[in-house]
């Protein structure tokens, strides 16, 4: 990628985010995004009023007749509008802040049935989802949230700091080595957002996005039983060659697909990779074209992320291979 | 006064008059040159020897070069059965062409060379390591003596230079009776020279074994020492010569032959070695090796390879750009930057004794 060309694409993105409402924080579809979304209008709104009044009050002190400017000097207006009005517009505001984004609040800790643990890696994110009934579910660079149900968010980072940032859903907060930042959200409305890392994490920081899938609690429950299962071995020839292919070509040293011998940790779980929004942390849509053009040309798509170019694939195989996992669904 | 004055302002100084004067004998100098070569006089052949003059400012030259380049080289332990041993196989089926088998009469072809090849049963006594290394390794110009026809691999050039001082120290007359067996072997394929006949052990164990590689990764090795994109200075020039049928067939019949059994070894880290070769090293983003070494055909198996072999190898993929010419380079080269030395040796260990013979 030329310098011209990333620096047109820099220009670019943050202009084309603001024309979708898909990764939007005035366009909430969680409660603490809508509490952020509540508080940024009060407090816009707010101040420009108090902005327009010191504008009328200015203008009134230049131009205005004698005998109201002559009011306006006094120390009277100086006592109240001058002093006591601050004082008990910024303490109401600044206790509805509070109150609000429950500052101070310890973050509340086994209360929510479901935890998802959610750790940043160079530059993916490994989610695993934590039920009540103590099961344990891979998966990867994608979110499902029940609606109307709290969530706890369990944040943890695999080496350095990034930061989840989901702004349909809540504010963002920072993922610390070392430590495990907790954040309980909880989605008001079915739909698909995205969030991304907030942090700059190196390379291909700004390939490292997510897509939160909010749906009802029964779509979500049977969303969760899918994906707790095994893979589905491929029905077709073509779909089992690609899937020898997977094992026989080493992507099972990084990958689990589980089901299959293919148990490597240090990438993502693929296992209903086919099922997800995107691929590679929300860079490529999900389609088998991008598979294949991933599998061959990643350090052109997503520069020094960690997988090795794959160039040692036929066309054929490639598209086998691609099949394969466009249906792991 | 005035007049005296004017003149003394012309006059030339002492030195602007020397200057005008080296000028001219300069010019003279080049177009005496310019006349001299433009004439033809100059005896190019290399029937007549340099004048004594010539040759007099060639080996100062050589020698100063030779000296000052090989400064700051690190010599590793020589005195190296699997160096000489390797090395002296290299000699006897490449360098032996022009500088002849060492005691004996040199090739009147090669002797009619200028200058002529010399016997280097003599190298030691001239230069010491660094500098046979670095003769070696970059060859010299106006001689004919090619540099190492490949880039970083020191670690074949020390074997040369390991044979070179042996011989030295033997003797061409010991060295020719330990050669009788080897003349046997030239007479067979090339192949065997160092990589041993079927159950037989390579020559040293720098050279890799090669019964019952896949044929597919044989093949694509030859290829590829053939094509540059993997460099050896000793496999190169053999795989040149070697045609489609010739690489078919060689490949073909190391991947027949049943394969090694390995070696018990106290001294390596096995359990690391294992983990790699089983696990992997997921903190350092390292798949384990068996992920595709011994389940695809287009990656060496490596059960019971030779140890070092496998650690020479594994410091080579360490240096992004040394192998990544081919697809399957490209994909290997990123995960061996990701070992430490120790761990490619430990894993190297863990292979070389799978498969191992019970210990008596």
């Amino acid at each position: 990628m030329s310098f011209r060309s990333s620096v047109a694409g820099l220009i670019c993105l943050p202009l084309l985010a603001g024309c979708s409402s898909q990764q939007s924080a005035f366009h909430p579809t969680g409660h603490d995004a809508e509490q952020i979304n509540l508080l940024f209008w009060v407090m816009t709104l707010g101040g420009a009023a108090i902005l327009a009044l010191v504008i009328v009050l200015a203008a009134i002190a230049i131009t205005g007749p004698e005998r109201v400017r002559r009011r306006l000097a006094g120390e009277g207006l100086i006592n109240w509008l001058g002093i006591g009005f601050p004082v008990v517009v910024l303490t109401a505001l600044l206790i509805y802040g509070f109150v609000l984004l429950q500052a101070g609040a310890q973050a509340e800790t086994g209360t929510t049935s479901l935890r998802i643990a959610v750790s940043g890696e160079q530059w993916w994110w490994r989610v695993t989802y934590r039920t009540a009934d103590g099961r344990e579910i891979d998966a990867a660079n994608e979110i499902h949230l029940p609606v109307g149900q709290p969530v706890t968010l369990e944040l943890t980072t695999a080496d350095v700091i990034h930061s989840f940032w989901a702004p349909s859903i809540a504010g963002k907060l920072d993922m610390i080595p070392g430590r495990t930042n907790q954040m309980t959200v909880t989605a008001t409305r079915p739909g698909i957002t995205r969030g991304q890392c907030a942090e700059y994490c190196g390379g291909a920081h700004a390939f490292m996005a997510f897509h939160v899938v909010a749906q009802t609690p029964a779509a979500f429950e049977a969303w969760l039983e899918r994906e707790a299962a095994d893979a589905v071995p491929p029905q077709s020839e073509s779909l089992q060659r690609g899937g020898e292919l997977f094992l026989t070509s080493g992507c099972g040293g990084c990958h689990t697909v589980r089901g299959t011998p293919a148990d490597g940790t240090i990438g993502p779980d693929l296992t209903h990779v086919g099922g997800r929004h995107s691929l590679a942390a929300a860079t490529l849509p999900n389609s088998a074209e991008a598979f294949a053009a991933f599998i061959v040309n990643n350090q052109h798509i997503k520069p020094e992320n960690r997988m090795p170019p794959y160039g040692i694939f036929s066309e054929d195989q490639l598209d086998d291979l691609a099949g394969y996992l466009e249906g792991l669904r | 006064m005035a007049k005296e004055k004017i003149v003394k302002v012309r006059q030339l100084t002492r030195w602007q008059r020397l200057g005008v004067a080296s000028l001219f004998v300069f010019g003279a100098i080049v177009l005496a040159g310019g006349v001299f070569i433009l004439s033809g006089i100059y005896n190019i052949g290399a029937s007549r020897e340099h004048w004594s003059l010539t040759n007099f400012i060639i080996t100062i030259l050589r020698d100063r070069s030779v000296a000052v380049a090989s400064g700051g080289i690190e010599v590793p332990e020589l005195d190296d059965p699997d160096l000489y041993q390797l090395g002296e196989q290299h000699f006897l089926g490449t360098c032996n062409t022009c500088h002849g088998t060492p005691g004996e009469p040199l090739n009147p072809l090669y002797s009619h060379m200028l200058p002529q090849p010399p016997d280097l049963t003599g190298a030691f006594e001239h230069y010491d390591a660094r500098e046979v290394f670095w003769v070696v390794n970059h060859g010299l110009k106006y001689t004919g003596m090619p540099a190492w026809p490949a880039a970083h691999r020191p670690d074949e050039v020390w074997s040369l230079v390991s044979y070179l001082r042996r011989l030295n120290e033997i003797g061409p007359e010991n060295a020719a009776i330990e050669d009788s067996a080897v003349e046997q072997a030239q007479n067979l394929n090339t192949c065997l020279r160092c990589h041993g006949a079927a159950g037989q052990p390579p020559v040293s164990d720098l050279v890799p074994r090669l019964d019952g590689l896949s044929e597919a990764y044989l093949r694509r090795a030859l290829e590829e020492y053939r094509g540059g994109q993997r460099g050896s200075g000793i496999m190169a020039p053999i795989a040149f010569d070697m045609s489609e049928e010739e690489i078919a067939s060689n490949a073909a019949s190391y991947a027949s032959l049943p394969p090694p059994a390995g070696r018990a070894n106290g001294a390596g880290d096995i359990a690391l070695g294992r983990q790699i070769a089983r696990q992997g090293l997921p903190e350092q983003d390292v798949p384990a090796c068996q992920s595709c070494h011994g389940v695809n055909p287009a990656a060496p198996r490596l059960d019971a390879q030779s140890e070092r072999y496998m650690a020479t190898q594994l410091k080579l993929w360490q240096h992004a750009g040394y192998r990544d010419a081919s697809a399957e380079g490209r994909l290997m080269s990123v995960i061996g930057r990701r070992l430490t030395e120790a761990q490619g040796e430990a894993v190297s260990a863990y292979y070389a004794a799978q498969n191992a013979e019970a210990a008596p």
